[in-house]
């Protein structure tokens, strides 16, 4: 009887875990077919895209009740939480130096205080000319409803 | 065991002795719920198609470079998803090749336009 109970559990998980993936990959292809802007795109696919493949592994995972397909499927998804932030923050920046502009509706822009387009050189806020108390405060001098 | 759904009671309930053994090689829990499979690689091929129009659509270079790596993403869980289909495990480590791949181009893709905007801005 527990055995049976353990089968039943395994078909219950499997399937959630199928469902919640699947779920979360088709958001992640409607946000990154519906946003306005490459940064906004990249948040969808990164986020929802990583979750939903990670669901989908784990519920491979489940079925095959394995340990070394278990191994396989932790393989797996260790890569796709380790480097798709990497690689989303590698493009993020690329784009930005390749001049992408936000969407039109963006508010903040916390780059622009440390990249100057002509110098060509990514400083941090301490050494952003202007010798900001806080990186607070370059957030505020960004800001274009704030007026200072 | 009553009161669950029947494609799950179907999986979970042991058959008869003789009628078990011949379940056991047909791979009974792969036919029980194999829609679900079905449907999943039916969500993500909808998934694909929209990431699909975005790498052929996109605006910018940039863009193009987010669908591709999602398109990689997508193509791991599908293959991941056809391993239990198909009722090959050995498939699931061709999903770990296509991640490891699909950061090395993204990686190598940002590299090079990291560049062009740099010699675009001389």
């Amino acid at each position: 009887m527990p055995n049976e109970f353990v089968d039943v559990l395994a078909v219950v998980a499997e399937t959630a875990a199928f469902v919640i993936g699947s779920v979360f990959s088709l958001l992640a292809g409607v946000g990154i077919w519906r946003m306005p802007d490459v940064y906004t795109r990249m948040q969808a696919s990164t986020k929802a895209g990583t979750l939903g493949i990670a669901c989908i592994i784990i519920g491979v995972a489940i079925h095959f009740r394995e340990a070394l397909t278990g191994l396989e499927a932790a393989l797996v998804i260790a890569f796709l939480f380790l480097t798709a932030p990497i690689a989303s923050h590698l493009i993020a920046r690329a784009a930005y130096i390749l001049g992408v502009k936000p969407w039109d509706r963006n508010v903040v822009d916390d780059m622009a205080a440390c990249y100057d387009p002509h110098v060509m050189e990514l400083r941090s806020p301490d050494q952003a000319g202007r010798a900001p108390t806080s990186s607070t405060d370059i957030r505020g001098t960004a800001d274009p409803r704030s007026n200072d | 065991m009553i009161g669950w759904p029947s494609f799950l009671l179907s999986v979970a309930t042991p058959a008869p002795a003789p009628a078990r053994a011949a379940a056991a090689d047909a791979g009974a829990a792969v036919h029980a719920t194999a829609f679900i499979y079905d449907g999943a690689l039916i969500v993500i091929g909808v998934a694909m198609l929209l990431t699909l129009g975005r790498l052929l659509r996109g605006p910018t270079l940039a863009d193009r470079v987010v669908a591709l790596d999602l398109l990689a993403f997508f193509a791991a869980g599908a293959i991941a998803v056809s391993a239990v289909s198909f009722q090959r495990n050995e498939l699931l480590i061709v999903a770990v090749v296509v991640a490891l791949l699909a950061f090395i181009g993204t990686a190598a893709f940002a590299m090079y336009l990291e560049r062009k905007g740099r010699s675009d801005a001389e």
